[in-house]
């Protein structure tokens, strides 16, 4: 009877159940290796960004051009599927259909969530352990900013698919 | 409105990959700087080459390194002398019991971070000093010994 909603006055109806798509699939999971293409490559093209513009004296290391070019590639490509598949995950939303009860589109995002949890925790203790051992360079401090604002744009993406 | 934080994170994202990817264009150069680069590693890959050739056939060898690369045998076949793409030939010349100076038409100035261990660049910008490997017991057996 749990799958069954009684209301006074009307008869049992069906309530929604969580169901798997092969089609939600293919579109969920392409959506969530696009993201997570998407947002390696910010944090790699950022680094590269903020080690060229900020000299630090400790560090002397540099990306070779052939790295940066592949992560501009590699965002060329996936920016616009990503956007792609962004609209086409809404317009789903917008056919009245309750899409997200999906156990595909639930799971993605909450794998998605935790692993961004785990990156925004890690860059957290690693800018206080930099902190207090004195090693917290602008330029540090710039990477792990960006670090965070990528987890929280991930955190705002999926933020809604929890409270579904 | 529910989904007003995931707009604002899509258009987070794509403002910031744009961004980005104007940046790092910006200072990787584009395509065309690109190609340069390329051709200036082929060429750079050739000197290596040659330097390596001339290493392998002075092995064991207490003289002085050979007058002209072409002229070495038995390691394999010989290097590219000429630009594969402009048709000049690369120079050679020898420095001392170590070191050859290899030029070639490089179209970018030389890049301190993408030198190797054994390289230097010359007073000329398109020339390099590639240092062959020498066993220093050998050398220190050499009447021409430069220490």
């Amino acid at each position: 009877m749990q799958g069954w909603a009684i209301l006074p006055g009307m008869p049992p109806a069906p309530r929604p159940r969580p169901y798997v798509s092969a089609r939600e699939a293919l579109l969920f999971g392409l959506l969530f290796l696009s993201l997570a293409v998407v947002c390696g490559h910010i944090c790699s093209l950022g680094f590269y960004l903020i080690d060229r513009l900020v000299t630090d004296a400790d560090a002397a290391n540099r990306q070779a051009s052939s790295a940066v070019r592949w992560g501009v590639a590699a965002l060329l490509t996936f920016v616009p599927l990503f956007l792609l598949l962004d609209r086409r995950a809404r317009r789903m939303d917008g056919d009245g259909m309750p899409r997200r009860r999906s156990l595909v589109r639930r799971w993605l995002a909450t794998i998605t969530l935790f692993a961004a949890s785990l990156v925004l925790l890690a860059d957290l203790a690693m800018t206080i352990y930099s902190l207090l051992s004195g090693e917290l360079t602008l330029r540090f401090a710039l990477k792990a900013g960006l670090v965070a604002l990528t987890a929280l744009l991930i955190f705002g993406y999926y933020r809604d698919e929890m409270d579904a | 409105m529910r989904d007003r934080l995931r707009t604002v994170a899509t258009v987070g994202i794509a403002a910031l990959s744009a961004g980005l990817v104007v940046a790092a264009l910006a200072l990787t150069g584009g395509p065309v700087h690109a190609r340069r680069e390329y051709r200036d590693n082929i060429r750079m890959r050739d000197l290596r080459e040659i330097a390596r050739h001339v290493g392998c056939a002075v092995e064991g060898s207490t003289g002085p390194l050979p007058a002209s690369p072409e002229a070495v045998a038995g390691c394999g076949n010989p290097p590219r002398m000429l630009d594969p793409y402009t048709g000049q030939p690369y120079r050679y010349e020898v420095l001392d019991l170590r070191t050859v100076r290899l030029c070639a038409g490089f179209e970018l100035p030389p890049d301190p971070h993408q030198q190797g261990a054994n390289e230097s660049i010359g007073a000329d910008p398109d020339c390099r000093d590639l240092r062959v490997w020498r066993p220093d017991a050998v050398l220190d057996a050499s009447p021409n010994a430069d220490g």
